[in-house]
């Protein structure tokens, strides 16, 4: 099992070296992430130490796998290997070679930390994994400045991660894991923060808006799904060793809740074909956090019943993370296919990929996005209707304040879900299934492309049919149970005694029957249509005189004008509505701080008097050489 | 001729005083199709002002074709025949074949050429379902009666 894990990472180095080459270089990275999922589903079945090595007589750096992180490879790597392929065919349009090398030592980070079973081990993955990725945003050589806003916030996850093990370390004497029992709440506290801001949770997501516009298509896709699961990971990793800090709990389930709603909110005003699936990410993240917090605080209390709501909390999260990765990574990919095909940034200029691209990347918009709008029998689906079903069961805590802020969560990831639905619809009828009026797109080379996007959609549905299995997957049978007639593990009970239960596949069977009579009628009466532009007096319409995505937006964001500022600025020939994201502007003003400090120091120090500098050396030195005497 | 109207209304009809025959030929054989009303949709592709009077001409009490079932619509969406107005000046052939690709089928197109011998215009463009064309200024009945065979509206003698 180590040379499965020892070859995965060869794969992936080699790929970095090979990166000449940049078409070899992904089919490098295809291949280690098919030893990676190998890894994964044999961490599924067993724990094992992979390789350890002692620094000092209490600190180790252990790479180490067990069921959790095997199902983190799973997942991971199902999101890698369509990236890699996806790649493949990218790379003829944009063969940079700095891609292909972040790609894959990003990879590795990310391996690096799905496998550390110490704090050193999972930093050195946590930059290795950030910087990476950062220098493949790099890419196409625009919007420096707000790509350093994406290294600032990874730079501030790592400082929390530092500090957190670092108090861990002065309290328990020890960086492993296992020692986590014995930390304190500032140690949850750093750690879960440092883990929260990687998930891009409000108000962690200052750097998003501007920059995934412009970055290549498998960094979005990375950035959003795969690089957001580690920190998915990291919190479901030390948050069970932790249990019983109710406060911070709390505190978690509302920030988790409020991301969600924050995020369904933006995504719902987005125009942008990027923004509105990386702001899909906030709300999506924002739930996962949630199902979090509700597993710590539901364990927390003990009792049969908590218990069985705390194992069905930690449950959903992990659904709701397998339905993330792949609807995302789908999404990421789908769009980023007709983004390139069109060669255009916006919602609306990327109309009718069904016609104008073709359908394999509409569809694959399609069932990514009603895998996030929780269209039964999707995995989505279950996803979100377990995170709701958790939430409503609050009464059963014998607190009535901690009833009450969980059922205030319930209200508002209710409210994502509908606000993300709107979002989503936006994105299947303009982009998806919009009329073309006309275009086509250009040739792009797409047989990979598609055997991704079509790998990735057959998983999204049979994941949702299948989802019986999946829970036993992951460690829940005993979720499962039959209930009238339906047989016994097929159906997921949200409680005991009972509140809600479902069955996916029983849906997806139901679905799959009915579907089939209203499809003969409409095949046997199936009529001729005649499509023709909309009616202009005769007149053909202008690009600017179709109902445009923000016009669908527009009711929304005037009845929340309160929520986006929403505001219209006139000029002579034209007035527009502009709205905004309040929550990120502490980022841009820390920005702009920044960069005025900056100028300021940079004019004191570094003015071209070397003597100024010299001053500044001994100045620091000396400072650093004080405390490190105090210290001691 | 004072005529005394309440008596002469009592011996005989008001309106519908004279058939509306049309003395242009259709040029295909109308279907039943059309049998109970008739929606047109009127297009002016370059004709002198002369035209637009007798088709509101059309909608007055004088002819009242609402009674016969024949209305004129706003959208050719919703239209069945479209009634081309003047010889079709360059800029107006868009439009004109736009207007023509939104009819629903089946349809009719019927052209009223008043300034045919125009010299800088050429000939009249093919049309689709082209049934009847009228050269000149016709008269509202004139109109009227086509419109009449062409919905195959049974009239009333008085």
């Amino acid at each position: 099992m180590k040379f499965l894990f020892i070859i995965t990472l060869l794969l992936y180095a080699s790929g970095a070296v090979f990166s000449s080459k940049v078409r070899l270089s992904y089919i490098f990275s295809f291949a280690g992430s098919v030893s990676a999922f190998l890894t994964g589903c044999y961490a599924l079945t067993r724990t094992l130490v992979l390789w350890s090595f002692p620094l000092s007589h209490n600190v180790a750096l252990t790479l180490y796998i067990d069921h959790l992180s095997g199902i983190f490879i799973i997942i991971a790597a199902l999101s890698w290997m369509a990236l890699a392929l996806y790649s493949i065919d990218y790379s003829k349009l944009y063969p940079k070679k700095r891609l292909s090398v972040g790609f894959n030592i990003s990879l590795i980070g990310m391996m690096l930390i799905l496998t550390a079973h110490d704090g050193i081990t999972l930093l050195i993955g946590w930059e290795v994994m950030t910087i990476f990725a950062f220098l493949m945003m790099q890419g196409t050589g625009k919007s420096f400045e707000r790509s350093f806003r994406f290294l600032a916030f990874g730079e501030l996850s790592t400082v929390c991660l530092v500090i957190g093990f670092a108090a861990l370390y002065s309290s328990a004497g020890s960086l492993s894991f296992d020692a986590m029992h014995s930390g304190s709440l500032f140690v949850l506290i750093l750690l879960s923060l440092g883990f929260i801001i990687k998930m891009d949770i409000v108000p962690f997501h200052g750097w998003m808006r501007g920059i995934y516009g412009d970055i290549p298509d498998n960094t979005a896709a990375l950035l959003s799904a795969p690089v957001t699961l580690m920190g998915v990971y990291g919190l479901e990793r030390i948050i069970p060793l932790l249990p019983g800090n109710q406060m911070w709990e709390i505190i978690i389930i509302l920030l988790g809740a409020f991301s969600a709603f924050w995020g369904g909110l933006q995504a719902a005003a987005a125009d942008k074909i990027r923004l509105l699936p990386a702001y899909s990410t906030v709300e999506n993240n924002g739930m996962i956090l949630t199902a979090i917090g509700f597993y710590a605080l539901a364990e927390g209390f003990g009792g049969k019943s908590l218990h069985y709501l705390a194992t069905f909390a930690l449950a959903a999260s992990i659904v709701l993370v397998i339905s993330h990765t792949l609807s995302k990574t789908l999404l990421f990919m789908s769009v980023g296919h007709a983004k390139e095909a069109y060669n255009v940034h916006t919602i609306d200029e990327a109309r009718g990929v069904w016609s104008g691209v073709g359908r394999i990347p509409a569809l694959g918009i399609v069932i990514s996005a009603l895998s996030f709008s929780a269209f039964p029998p999707l995995i989505g689906f279950a996803g979100e209707w377990m995170i709701l079903e958790t939430l409503f069961q609050s009464y059963r805590f014998p607190s009535i304040a901690i009833a009450f802020f969980s059922a205030l969560a319930g209200i508002l990831i209710a409210l994502a879900i509908g606000l993300i639905s709107f979002a989503m619809i936006k994105l299947i009828g303009y982009t998806a299934l919009g009329y073309d009026h006309g275009r086509k797109s250009r040739p792009i080379p797409n047989r990979l492309m598609h055997i991704a996007e079509v790998g990735l959609e057959s998983l999204i549905v049979l994941g949702g049919i299948g989802l019986p299995l999946i829970i036993v997957l992951i460690g829940f049978p005993q979720l499962l149970i039959g209930l009238l007639g339906i047989p016994a593990p097929l159906v997921l009970a949200s409680g005991i005694p009972a509140f809600g239960v479902i069955s996916p596949t029983f849906i997806g069977i139901i679905m799959l029957v009915l579907l089939i009579i209203p499809i003969l009628i409409f095949l046997k009466n199936k009529k001729k249509v005649r499509k023709v532009d909309s009616w202009n007096g005769g007149i053909k319409l202008k690009e600017t005189e179709f109902f445009t995505a923000p016009a669908y937006s527009q009711i929304l964001e005037h009845i929340l004008r309160g929520f986006y500022r929403t505001r219209e600025t006139k000029t002579k020939t034209q007035s527009s509505i502009k709205v905004e994201d309040i929550l990120i502007r502490p980022t841009e003003a820390l920005t702009r701080l920044v960069r005025k400090v900056g100028e300021k120091v940079a004019l004191i120090l570094m003015n071209g008097k070397i003597s100024a500098y010299v001053t500044y050396i001994l100045i620091l030195f000396i400072t650093v050489f004080i405390i490190g005497m105090l210290v001691r | 001729m004072i005529r005394w109207w309440p008596l002469y209304g009592l011996k005989r009809k008001l309106t519908e005083r004279k058939e509306y025959v049309s003395s242009v030929k259709l040029r295909l054989s109308t279907t039943a199709v059309f049998k109970r009303s008739l929606f047109v949709y009127v297009i002016d592709v370059g004709s002198s002002n002369a035209l637009n009077f007798e088709i509101s001409a059309l909608e007055a009490p004088q002819y009242n074709i609402h009674r016969f079932g024949i209305y004129l619509t706003d959208s050719p969406r919703h239209a069945d025949v479209l009634l081309i107005l003047g010889h079709p000046v360059q800029a107006m052939m868009d439009p004109l074949k736009e207007t023509i690709s939104q009819l629903p089928r089946p349809f009719y197109t019927i052209t009223i050429d008043d300034n045919p011998d125009f010299p800088d215009l050429g000939e009249y463009p093919a049309l689709p379902n082209h049934i009847a064309a009228i050269t000149g200024v016709p008269s509202p009945s004139e109109i009227l009666g086509l419109l009449l065979d062409v919905a195959k509206i049974k009239r009333k003698r008085s």
